[in-house]
């Protein structure tokens, strides 16, 4: 069920009267009900894998646990992390494996064609794979102790506000607030209402909206001109930002209507300084599950310089391989790698600059000249991320050095600004009000009703006449 | 009594913050819609004698199937600027036809229009203009009452017909389109048929959704709510159809007079271009060669392309299958440019 049609609101106006009346002890049977329909209304058949890796992770868990000895643990851990990365290898990276192969095998007279399986990759499926993973890791590490309760831990892994793109949450911040079958706080519905409206606007009057070019440029880029692929570029990445965050915000309000807290993904990317900054404020629970599960178990910086380089190229390469199973990913991935590793060069044991505060015309320009530095990197490698093989990527870049002129350039350039402006005003105003609520720091609850009446009319007027894009991370 | 007074206050506070609000945020959102081009305003307008016309000077975006941006010129037609008066020693096309001309879905530069003008300018050794005069929904008789009362003065050296057999059925469907009628065996185009009071409305009420997005978004709305889209939008997959579907009984529908009767009043530099997949009626070609008008089919090129496994109806991105996609108009533009060179040589 996507957050931005109807049905779901619809879902959302039958489930959360429910959840509220139902009594505390079956207050979790409800939401992993509720959850199961909401992820069966895609294919029902997947609602079983989702089942499997439940079974197997909460088993994993009360083993682990009870285990004494250190050895057996090891194998448990295995049986978990095999068993969840075994899934993920079937259905998301099995195809790719193949498609990369077959040339090779081709060449010493191999056929691999019988290989070939159609496996529909099933939503949100690097998502709570993670997700369980870490549940495991953080139990084999001391860090957690199992919850006894079978249907706390359904609930764990299924809850439906972030069952398909995240936030990845861990169990140390989620499964106990699911033990505890919380109601929402005032607060909470206030915040909540005003995250799902101001989510979906972003994810449908600027995501969407500026999708709709995106995915006609990218789709055919040979027949358009240098100007309007540049914008198309542009856009991409207002438009996976809106996309991405408004999920996000949708996601954390839904679960404040069921008084659930989860964890922040975003805080304004690209007003960063450089890119250590940036992934630091960009998908956090996946950058700081990368860093945490993988990237100090490789050893992190505790083994000199060069081994540091290395760790952090392997973690970039495999967060993006996480993305997607293609080579644009991989190289989208690598590019970041770089980045990190050459800032990390640069900046030596300086600390990284976060955030601004303001002390003069100087250094407001050299953080604009930052900010914008930091962009046009991010903004390259978001061009094989988007582009669907190497050959668009390709006609891209020979169309940018080839420059062709537009017609339409000042229209294109207008619209992309239009776009950037509205995006970067939600940055600005969650910085200066310190709050990703802005709107609720208006005194009068009239002017927030309606603004946010209006912002639900433009939006619900748009998904009425356009067909529901997906969010562009549940293919991930 | 103090109580009461101060919760009539705040009451009052509430309901104008409200309004102001919701006012500056329609205001802001409009500003927003309008600069970010996520819809187009109107850009019809009714001109007592053409009828419904396109707003001159008009730009649009288009998504539907594709994507695409242009501009309605000075003259209310598609495509760049153009004086009535055709430039000397300049050869004029003017094409008639419905969407599959008008062709919104893609830009002017890879329209199959775009396409004869250049090849044709190669192949004449001049210079070639072609106007796109395609609208949306017209069949036979609208083209013929647009190109009498519109595109005539323009003077086109060649006119182009497109036409497929729905389009010779002549229903004449949009109210603000001017009627052709037999009357007494003679072929008019009449401007006495509008109904006033539709007209008087439309007046009243266009500026309102030739100056917001906003009004123009409701409208399209309401037109889909009245097309019976408004459940299987709001159920998505849990909407159930109940209504029997619609079975096509594939009877033969029979041409009327009046198609015969403009056939009869082509100007003889006319050209007829099927650009359908089902052939034209016999009796209506019999007509064409009656009157020796020249007569283009579009089937076989299509299908040639269909056969290479290139569809040129159907849209990547929106997964849907329409008008002529950009490989179509490739086909049919270079298809097009060598008959028509040859017609004009000869």
């Amino acid at each position: 069920m996507l957050f931005n049609s109807f049905i779901f609101f619809i879902y959302l106006a039958v489930v959360l009267p429910i959840y509220y009346i139902t009594p505390g002890k079956m207050k979790n049977v409800v939401l992993v009900l509720a959850s199961y329909v909401f992820y069966g209304y895609w294919d029902y058949r997947f609602t079983a894998l989702l089942a499997i890796s439940t079974i197997i992770d909460f088993t994993v868990g009360q083993k682990l646990y009870k285990c004494q000895d250190s050895k057996n643990q090891k194998r448990w851990l295995w049986l978990s992390i095999f068993s969840n990365l075994g899934i993920l290898a079937v259905f998301k990276y099995y195809g790719f494996f193949v498609e990369s192969v077959a040339p090779l095998a081709s060449i010493f007279g191999g056929n691999l064609d019988y290989l070939h399986l159609n496996i529909i990759l099933p939503v949100g499926i690097s998502f709570y794979t993670f997700q369980t993973m870490s549940y495991t890791i953080d139990i084999y590490r001391g860090r957690l102790t199992p919850t006894k309760k079978f249907i706390d831990f359904a609930v764990f892994v299924s809850f439906f506000p972030q069952l398909v793109a995240g936030p990845i949450e861990r169990a140390t911040n989620l499964l106990p607030q699911i033990v505890k079958r919380p109601m929402p706080s005032k607060s909470q519905i206030e915040k909540g209402v005003v995250l799902i409206i101001t989510g979906l606007f972003k994810k449908v009057m600027i995501g969407d909206a500026a999708g709709r070019i995106v995915d006609n440029i990218f789709s055919q880029p040979d027949i358009y001109k240098s100007p309007e692929l540049l914008a198309a570029l542009v856009l991409f990445s207002i438009q996976i930002y809106a996309d991405f965050s408004g999920y996000t915000s949708m996601a954390r309000g839904t679960a404040k209507l069921l008084g659930i807290e989860l964890m922040k993904n975003f805080e304004q990317p690209y007003l960063s300084q450089n890119i250590t900054e940036f992934w630091r404020r960009w998908h956090i629970s996946l950058s700081s599950w990368l860093k945490d599960y993988l990237y100090i178990s490789l050893g992190g910086n505790r083994r000199g310089m060069k081994r540091t380089y290395i760790n952090l190229m392997i973690t970039m390469l495999l967060g993006g391989l996480w993305h997607g199973a293609s080579w644009n990913f991989i190289l989208w991935g690598a590019l970041h790698g770089v980045y990190l590793v050459i800032h990390k060069l640069v900046s030596d044991k300086k600390k990284v600059k976060y955030g601004y505060r303001y002390s003069g015309l100087l250094s407001l320009f050299k953080y604009l000249i930052n900010v914008t530095l930091t962009f046009f990197l991010v903004l390259f490698t978001w061009l094989f991320f988007r582009s669907p093989d190497f050959s668009t990527a390709t006609t891209f870049i020979m169309k940018m050095i080839y420059w062709e002129s537009s017609p339409f350039t000042m229209r294109f350039f207008i619209i992309t600004f239009s776009f950037t402006f509205v995006m970067i005003l939600f940055d600005i105003l969650n910085i200066i009000q310190k709050s990703e609520v802005f709107i609720l720091t208006i005194k009068n609850k009239g002017v927030i009703m309606g603004i946010l009446v209006v912002m639900l009319l433009a939006s619900f007027l748009f998904m009425f006449q356009n067909e529901a894009l997906p969010f562009i991370y549940f293919q991930f | 009594m103090v109580f009461k007074v101060l919760m009539v206050f705040k009451i009052l506070k509430l309901f104008i913050g409200f309004i102001f609000a919701a006012a500056l945020g329609l205001v802001v959102l409009e500003l927003f819609l309008q600069k970010a081009e996520i819809e187009t305003v109107s850009t019809t307008d009714f001109d007592s004698h053409i009828g419904r016309i396109k707003r001159p000077n008009m730009n649009f975006i288009h998504f539907n199937e594709g994507f695409s941006m242009g501009q309605y010129n000075n003259n209310s037609i598609l495509g760049p600027d153009c004086s009535i008066e055709k430039k000397t020693g300049v050869f004029r096309i003017a094409i008639l036809g419905d969407s599959y001309v008008e062709s919104l879905q893609v830009f002017r530069r890879d329209q199959f229009i775009s396409i004869i003008e250049k090849q044709l300018s190669k192949n004449l050794g001049k210079s070639v203009e072609v106007l796109n005069f395609g609208r949306s929904g017209f069949d036979l008789a609208d083209m013929f009452a647009y190109q009498q009362n519109f595109v005539n003065q323009f003077k086109p050296d060649l006119i182009l017909y497109f036409l497929s057999s729905n389009d010779l059925i002549c229903k004449q469907t949009d109210l603000l389109i001017p009627k052709v009628i037999l009357k007494d065996c003679e072929l008019i185009v009449t401007n006495d048929l509008f109904p006033q009071k539709y007209l008087r409305t439309y007046n009243k009420t266009k500026w309102l959704t030739q100056n917001s997005i906003t009004m123009q978004m409701l409208v399209s709305a309401g037109k889909l709510i009245l097309a019976g889209k408004f459940w299987p939008k709001m159920l998505g997959k849990f909407h159930v159809n109940f209504k029997e579907p619609l079975i096509s009984n594939n009877i033969t529908t029979q041409l009327p007079p009046l198609t015969f009767a403009i056939q009869d009043n082509f100007s003889s530099n006319t050209i007829v271009v099927n650009r359908g997949n089902s052939q034209l009626s016999k009796e209506f070609m019999i007509g064409l060669e009656k009157n020796k008008i020249p007569f283009v089919s579009l089937r076989d090129t299509l299908t040639v392309l269909k056969q290479k496994g290139i569809d040129p109806y159907y849209w990547v991105v929106t997964n849907t299958k329409g008008h002529l996609n950009h490989m179509g108009h490739k086909a049919i533009g270079y298809y097009l440019s060598e008959k028509l060179s040859k017609l004009l040589i000869n």
